[in-house]
């Protein structure tokens, strides 16, 4: 079908919903998705209207990218196709915000950011520290986690309930609003880090937790050759802390900061004692020292044109030696690394800079056979195009993709959803 | 394939110690602990290996023979009820725990292995496994896994579905699949996380990778007693807008108390209208000031009494009671019917009024056992099976009790699963597209539905085939063999 008539026709689709032609649009490079540049771009303002688009592009053979505020589109393989951006930053509002429940309702294309201003007024947050800003419709196909998951879990224990829509248009919701549901399959743990690729949630809930009352950091100096022991101590014995992170660079010294936040007295008294476990260089910060230095760690997600970001799945205890190879193979190939552990959990990211294509090429699989060899995944987050065009921004998922192609195939069947994005080609 | 050729290739597959097929020994396995839906199945497997297993599902599924998936049989929703041209494959033999692995704090068990015994394992190095399911004493692993067990513990430390990070499962075609593993947020598909609570109608679970957790610092328990069910739950709502984290709050009413104190004789005042139990866990400084607001908070409640446990005995006794709680009802009433609703926490007290009101109008007692901190609902409804239509009618009034959760935004089940028993509520809280879109995992998954046929999504044929209410099997009643 010709583009002009394919925006005519969402035109007329879309303008008795919301009496204007404004949210439909042809696309432009500016919209591009992986180097791909979207048809027509459309901006639904309802549930029914996002119903609507993705019912009439499965029926027609279109391919649909959805999309909230564009932070991570660059997440993931590029789509073998995106005859429509479909943008749900409109569907933008807290539904309920159920406080003496400690949920809430939200749909999807809020801001985290405004969420979590508008819980804080209750003393409430949701417990998610994602490295990349966005939406919660962002949040939960990508599944990005911070430091803070230590505490408080991932995205996935944090969803309740979903109204989602499915790549045929029907709506559907699984899960519920209650913090404790066991009916039926729980189907927003499905489409939790799913890409987008199996519906479009357009509602979620979540549960919440209270802001703690204080916070406190212990920053260290350590080698890196004593995080394990260091992160082991520190699991391992009563303190609860709620990130423990480690961030090097190529120079410099390397830092492990270990949070606490609960009650002042607590926060002091574990601060205090971990300080002394540490030795040496550590200290204690809070205030805008303690931010400063969470804004130092947070810096890794900060790339310029030419960066390789990307994601280590591992375990605490791989986690020490896996970072060891990346930091000696960086530094033979003579490019600059970063990296920012999520030390209590075994996650990182790792950022090279200033290498040529074929360095990064070289460095992101060597690092990634070792973490395979193991179990444990390399993603690629953000890379120059010649880079992704000669590695799997993915790489292997295990046994379980044989099962994913089937969810797949039976919850999207003609692949209009970000076909080609996910692992394995999904 | 004719029965006895099937046991001889069972018998071929797992030894002829795992292939259960006499009469009387079958009727062991007729229901699991909801003993009002019973069916005897053709034959019981009880496989030790995952190859077994695969073993075992290749044949049922040439065969295309229904297959129930069974752990310890304490379930309370019928899930692991047999179907009587099927087998129960029951995973009681594979006991190992496998791996211990503190420093990632996993262990990897097999999915007989009893809840309790992965606490027992790891507790001399200071950890535990959080979920706890009042029937952790004989609960397995497995049947936590295909039911998404909770426990009283779950409002701080989550479901079982948080503490799986990996599952070795056999698929209804004997394929053998590796998911997740000791990391946590894999890429791909979280599969992990939607077979766990799929009830036995997705795959057969033959390994487990948990999460254990930490020991705290300190563990403080308070016990109030109020003179109502409000006054406790306005207690409940204060101590969540302090900003505090309870590891539990448990709530029993009147009837429950009473049951309790003739079973176990936890000291709780049989006057009160209410109990409460709070309890913190934490780093002890913050465990110490935060219970002395919980204390203020009982306090200006108007709670009649508040007891804090100076030791582990005494803390020990106090969940004795809550925990006994459903079979102490047994010495105030002759049969009773576990609930297991799930409401906004905050519609409590509505919620009580309207099941007292139900509870008027159908005659019958109902005992209220409540996770407070997370909504979930324990209604027992008390009845007497040897009065004619007593049994009907408290089935009945138990499944009004679940709209009345649905409607104030809650959920048919919290923790005992939908099973059979529960599946006829499921369009109250799902539509049709819901419950449809439910079913696509189904058959990407388990085209040949062979699994756990009939259990979680009502069948829109109504064709008899649903088993019908228990009457006692001839064996029984000529005395030949007995139940368990």
């Amino acid at each position: 079908m010709e583009l002009s008539s394919v925006i005519t026709i969402m035109s007329l689709k879309i303008t008795p919903y919301t009496g204007t032609k404004a949210f439909t649009r042809a696309g432009t490079s500016a919209d591009r998705v992986l180097g791909v540049v979207p048809g027509i771009v459309v901006k639904p303002r309802s549930l029914d209207e996002v119903s609507e688009v993705l019912g009439w592009a499965t029926k027609e053979g279109l391919k649909v990218v959805p999309c909230g505020s564009r932070t991570k589109l660059d997440r993931g393989a590029a789509p073998g196709g995106c005859d429509i951006l479909l943008d749900v930053s409109s569907l933008d509002q807290v539904v309920e915000h159920a406080a003496g429940d400690l949920t809430v309702t939200v749909q999807t294309g809020v801001r985290l950011s405004d969420l979590q201003r508008q819980l804080a007024g209750a003393g409430q947050f949701l417990a998610v520290d994602p490295p990349v800003p966005g939406t919660v419709g962002g949040l939960i196909a990508t599944a990005d986690t911070g430091p803070r998951r230590l505490r408080y879990g991932g995205v996935r224990d944090l969803i309740l309930g979903v109204t989602f829509v499915r790549a045929d248009g029907v709506i559907a919701k699984a899960g519920g609003k209650v913090v404790k549901n066991v009916a039926g399959y729980d189907l927003p743990k499905l489409l939790t880090g799913a890409l987008g690729t199996l519906g479009v949630v357009a509602e979620a809930t979540f549960r919440l937790y209270p802001l703690p009352a204080a916070s406190a950091t212990v920053v260290a100096n350590i080698p890196p050759n004593e995080l394990r022991r260091h992160v082991g101590t520190i699991l391992q014995s009563t303190l609860v802390p709620t990130s423990l992170d480690y961030f090097a660079q190529s120079s410099g010294p390397s830092t492990l900061a270990v949070r606490f936040e609960s009650t002042q007295a607590s926060v002091s008294a574990q601060a205090k004692f971990t300080a002394q476990l540490l030795g040496g260089s550590s200290r204690i910060v809070t205030g805008e020292e303690e931010q400063a230095v969470w804004a130092q760690f947070d810096g890794i997600s900060d790339t310029v044109e030419r960066d390789v970001l990307c994601k280590l799945v591992s375990t605490v205890s791989d986690l020490e030696g896996l970072l060891e190879r990346a930091s000696r193979a960086a530094r033979e190939a003579g490019t600059e690394l970063t990296v920012r552990a999520h030390a209590g959990y075994g996650h990182a990211l790792l950022r090279w800079r200033g290498g040529t294509a074929d360095a990064a090429v070289a460095l992101v699989q060597g690092l990634r056979a070792e973490a395979e060899a193991l179990g444990h995944n390399l993603i690629v987050w953000r890379a120059p195009a010649e880079v992704r065009s000669r590695v799997d921004v993915w790489g292997d998922v295990g046994e379980g993709l044989s099962l994913m192609r089937k969810v797949k195939q039976q919850f999207d069947p003609n692949g209009t959803l970000n076909p080609g994005r996910f692992v394995g080609g999904i | 394939m004719q029965r006895p050729e099937l046991i001889a290739e069972f018998k071929r597959i797992i030894g002829p110690e795992g292939v259960i097929s006499e009469p009387e020994q079958l009727v062991t396995y007729e229901s699991d602990g909801l003993r009002n839906h019973r069916v005897l199945p053709m034959l019981v497997v009880l496989p030790t290996s995952t190859e077994q297993v695969q073993g075992v599902m290749r044949l049922c599924h040439t065969e295309g023979i229904p297959v129930v998936p069974r752990g310890s049989g304490t379930g309370l929703s019928a899930g692991a009820l047999p179907v009587s041209n099927g087998i129960v494959l029951g995973l009681s033999r594979m006991r190992g725990i496998l791996e211990v692995d503190l420093e990632n704090a996993r262990a990897r068990v097999q999915p007989g292995v009893l809840n309790l015994w992965v606490t027992e394992r790891v507790a001399p190095d200071g950890y535990y496994f959080a979920p706890d399911p009042s029937s952790q004493q004989v609960c397995s692993i497995g049947g936590n896994v295909a039911e998404n067990s909770g426990g009283a513990h779950c409002l701080k430390y989550g479901f079982t579905v948080n503490h799986v990070v990996g599952l070795t499962v056999v698929m209804s075609d004997g394929q053998v699949v590796k998911l997740g593993g000791k990391a946590v947020d894999k890429p791909g598909y979280d599969l992990v996380g939607v077979l766990v609570g799929s009830e036995g109608t997705l795959c057969v679970v033959t390994e487990v990778t948990l999460r254990i957790v930490r020991k705290p610092e300190a563990v403080s328990t308070l016990q109030a007693a109020f003179a109502s069910p409000d006054e406790a739950g306005s207690a409940v709502s204060e101590i969540i807008a302090a900003g505090i984290v309870p590891a539990a709050i448990e709530m029993m009413d009147n009837l429950s108390i009473q049951a309790a104190e003739a079973a176990v004789h936890a000291n709780y005042p049989l006057d009160a209208g209410a109990v409460l139990l709070v309890e913190l866990d934490g780093p002890q400084l913050e465990v110490a000031e935060q219970m002395v607001l919980v204390r203020g908070i009982c306090d200006g409640s108007g709670a009649t009494s508040i007891k804090l446990a100076q030791n582990d005995d005494e803390r020990v006794l106090m969940w004795k009671g809550r925990k006994s709680a459903f079979a102490a009802m047994g010495r105030i009433s002759r049969d009773y019917y576990v609930q297991d609703g799930v409401i906004p926490r905050t519609a409590l007290s509505a919620v009580l009024r309207e099941i007292g009101a139900l509870a008027e109008r159908y005659g019958l007692r109902v005992a209220n056992v409540f996770h407070a901190g997370d909504g979930n609902l324990h209604p027992l409804v008390l009845f007497d099976s040897t009065m004619p239509g007593q049994t009907e009618r408290a089935e009945e009034l138990a499944g009004e009790i679940l709209h009345v959760c649905v409607d104030a935004g809650g959920s048919i089940t919290g923790e005992h699963g939908v099973g059979l028993d529960k599946k006829r509520h499921m369009p109250a809280m799902f539509s049709h597209n819901d419950l449809e879109t439910m079913q696509l995992l189904r058959c990407a998954i388990d085209p040949s539905r062979i699994l756990n046929p009939d259990k979680i999504f009502p069948t829109p044929r109504l064709c008899g085939e649903s088993p019908g209410i228990y009457k006692p099997h001839p064996l029984q009643q000529a005395g030949v063999a007995d139940l368990f």
